[in-house]
């Protein structure tokens, strides 16, 4: 069987500061389905990416909206 | 979702490598060089987390290179003559090869990731360098003299002269083009000033 590799979903968002950061860590870092993420608090797109096997991009937006962030889908 | 691509990786290197050259460190961010590459922010994000990632591992990337090339065909057992020879040959050949990459290392290396970079690469490269010293020591090929002291005086010249490469020019703006005839040149005066 083909070992399955994730790959990174790429988000804008509105996480602008480190408090923020501790925010989305804890709902991220408990989730036992995201292998590994990153923000990039100092872009101006503040960039969230996300390597998950099972979640969708919409899975990972409705995380992270729930939270109060914005959060679109980079193309 | 999106896929790493070999050749849009290798753009994204070349290009980072460029545009930290001529912004700087400061002036340097993942936008300007998606912009650079042509591709969007999100592809250049698929390769790094942020601009610090990118830039470290730009960094050991290219410090391996340079490590690579430099002890290229180089024994620490060599004659102290025959090794610094060597040594000069293999560095003057990585950096007018890889002209951006060299720049571009010197401008990472005064980045705060300066002391992670260098740690990963004086293991690989430091045993070797010490053998070779010691060698030469004991041989009475070279006298004893406080490192410091000896890499000026045995490699100052060397990337003396292919900075006037880059620049084009020498004192006083004289056009200046590198050559091994001058290279050996400066190295035999080199050899005379470090024997015991």
């Amino acid at each position: 069987m083909d070992n399955l590799i994730a790959e990174f979903m790429v988000f804008k968002t509105n996480i602008k500061n480190e408090i923020d950061r501790l925010n989305l860590m804890f709902s991220l870092d408990s989730d036992p389905e995201i292998d590994t993420w990153s923000l990039d608090i100092e872009d101006v797109d503040h960039v969230l990416r996300v390597a998950s096997i099972s979640k969708t991009p919409n899975d990972v937006q409705s995380i992270v909206r729930k939270l109060g962030y914005e959060c679109a889908e980079l193309d | 979702m999106r896929v790493r691509d070999v050749n849009k990786e290798a753009l994204v290197k070349a290009k980072a490598a460029e545009l930290l050259v001529t912004l700087g460190f400061e002036g340097f961010s993942m936008q300007k060089l998606a912009k650079a590459c042509g591709i969007s922010p999100a592809t250049l994000y698929i390769y790094y987390a942020d601009k610090d990632d990118l830039i470290l591992k730009l960094g050991q990337e290219m410090g391996r290179k340079m490590v690579e090339s430099t002890l290229k065909d180089f024994d620490p057992n060599m004659s102290f003559v025959d090794g610094l020879k060597k040594q000069w040959e293999n560095r003057a050949q990585f950096i007018l090869e890889n002209n951006d990459m060299a720049h571009c290392f010197e401008v990472i290396k005064h980045s705060s990731h300066c002391n992670i970079i260098s740690d990963s690469l004086a293991s690989e490269i430091r045993p070797k360098m010490e053998l070779f010293l010691k060698n030469a020591i004991e041989n009475k090929e070279l006298k004893p003299l406080p490192l410091e002291v000896y890499w000026c005086a045995a490699f100052g010249p060397l990337y003396n002269l292919l900075k006037f490469h880059r620049e084009g020019k020498s004192l006083g703006n004289i056009p200046f083009v590198f050559t091994f005839d001058i290279m050996y040149q400066t190295l035999e005066v080199v050899l005379k000033g470090l024997k015991p």
